[in-house]
């Protein structure tokens, strides 16, 4: 995709970001603590982070005494989905911020996720499905093993290694992972897998061996993608899973060129099906906010693999130390 | 039922779904094998539209059920109970096709 066209979707779909912030801001009020985190993703990827450290610490303090988050931020239970993404912002976040109250609650979000283990590896929420479930922990402790602490990263190497080994273990032989339950078509979950829990470990030190995996998953997600560019009948969601998925796995094996095709025709799509402000979960239906965070977030991912530093793409899964570049045009229109 | 029909039945084809309004509510129409069915189009998860979802069975009686394009939970057609887990469903209407038209009819109010 054109990078002008990157960068003008970038501003234009930031601006409307911005313009709903009264919809994601904790500190406008009460919120689905799901969008929240979709938020402050973006909020990171914009390199937006040093100015809005009153949403860390409105997260911080919605965080429960037993160191999760609960899917609303008044509802009272935790659940693990929500609070790793809600651990992965604050760890991220506080890469830029370094706050103490944000670290400490970094910290008590790793014990929650301690405590919380199964003894096979997995993690559990009602919600989801556990291999999807799981992948979110792992995410999180994928990236505390690349910023956190050595104080942080002790605890965490061993529950770490059995959430993993939990995900390996589900990979099925045509190289997706499938939820019996929760997603029999294996699109979705394959998508977060991949990108979320396994290929981390090729840039850690204490990393499993997955590159095989890797390969086998990309190579899935590829082959799956529809004639028109997307995946799961023009679901917007899934899609933008897929690609992002495409985008780091392939960065980080070298196979550009073999997703090239996929990634340019997914991206073509995503920008066609886009609402005058945000995007839809199909195309055609009215906006979704958290949607509308997935398609910036797809975007400065894609910015990302155009970068000639084949780190860069990494860097924005929080994978690897460092902060990614915006591309100069970008950076000069925000 | 002496509200106004909301489609057609040539409209939903067996296999078919389609999006109407009633009372305001969106509502998921779904013919499976002759048998017209309607649930609330939003998942009580995270919103999906139902009528973009698969239509499967239920593995352990067979009944047909709809299954949420986003995060995949899954809703029997006929009750609107949420087969995944112990989590909200989405409510189901009764559909009647008479003189050419489909009626939904809404639960009473309250």
């Amino acid at each position: 995709m054109d990078l002008d066209r990157v960068t003008a979707l970038i501003e234009s779909e930031y601006g409307f970001f911005q313009r709903e912030r009264a919809r994601w801001s904790l500190t406008a009020g009460p919120q689905d603590m799901e969008l929240v985190a979709h938020a402050l993703r973006v909020i990171l990827h914009m390199g937006k982070a040093e100015e809005s450290l009153p949403e860390y610490l409105a997260l911080a303090a919605a965080q429960h005494p037993d160191g999760g988050w609960g899917r609303e931020s008044a509802e009272k239970e935790s659940a693990a989905w929500v609070s790793a993404f809600m651990g992965l912002m604050l760890i991220r976040g506080n890469a830029v911020l370094k706050h103490p109250v944000i670290e400490q609650s970094v910290l008590k979000a790793v014990r929650y996720f301690l405590d919380s283990q199964k003894p096979d590896g997995r993690w559990k929420d009602a919600e989801w499905g556990d291999l999807d479930t799981t992948s979110h922990p792992v995410s999180f402790f994928n990236v505390v093993l690349a910023l956190g602490t050595e104080a942080m990263k002790a605890p965490v190497r061993p529950a770490w290694r059995k959430g993993l080994r939990f995900i390996l273990q589900g990979q099925s032989e045509d190289g997706g992972w499938y939820d019996p339950v929760f997603h029999p078509s294996g699109v979705e979950t394959t998508a977060h897998l991949v990108q979320d829990a396994v290929i981390a470990s090729l840039f850690l030190p204490e990393g499993l061996p997955v590159r095989p995996a890797c390969e086998k998953g990309l190579r899935w997600i590829l082959n799956h993608q529809e004639a028109e560019g997307s995946w799961d009948e023009k679901n917007v969601d899934h899609t933008m899973d897929c690609t992002r998925s495409a985008l780091l796995i392939s960065r980080s094996l070298r196979h550009e060129v073999l997703a090239r095709p996929t990634v340019e025709k997914a991206m073509d799509w995503i920008a066609a099906s886009k609402n005058e402000n945000g995007w839809p979960d199909f195309p055609g239906l009215e906006t979704s906010l958290e949607r509308t965070c997935d398609g910036l977030d797809t975007l400065l991912k894609y910015q990302a693999w155009c970068l000639k530093d084949p780190l860069a793409t990494a860097r924005r899964w929080g994978y690897v130390t460092g902060e990614t570049a915006f591309l100069p045009a970008v950076e000069a229109k925000l | 039922m002496d509200r106004p029909g909301v489609a057609k039945p040539e409209e939903i084809p067996p296999g078919a779904s389609k999006l109407v309004t009633v009372d305001g509510k969106e509502v998921a129409l779904f013919n499976v094998e002759g048998c017209l069915y309607a649930l609330g189009n939003r998942c009580p998860h995270r919103g999906g539209p139902l009528v973009r979802g698969r239509l499967e069975r239920l593995p352990d009686s067979g009944a047909w059920a709809v299954r949420c394009p986003i995060h995949g939970w899954l809703f029997d057609l006929a009750s609107g109970k949420n087969a995944t887990g112990p989590h909200a469903g989405t409510p189901s209407y009764p559909v009647i096709c008479r003189d050419g038209e489909v009626f939904v009819e809404p639960p009473p109010p309250g």
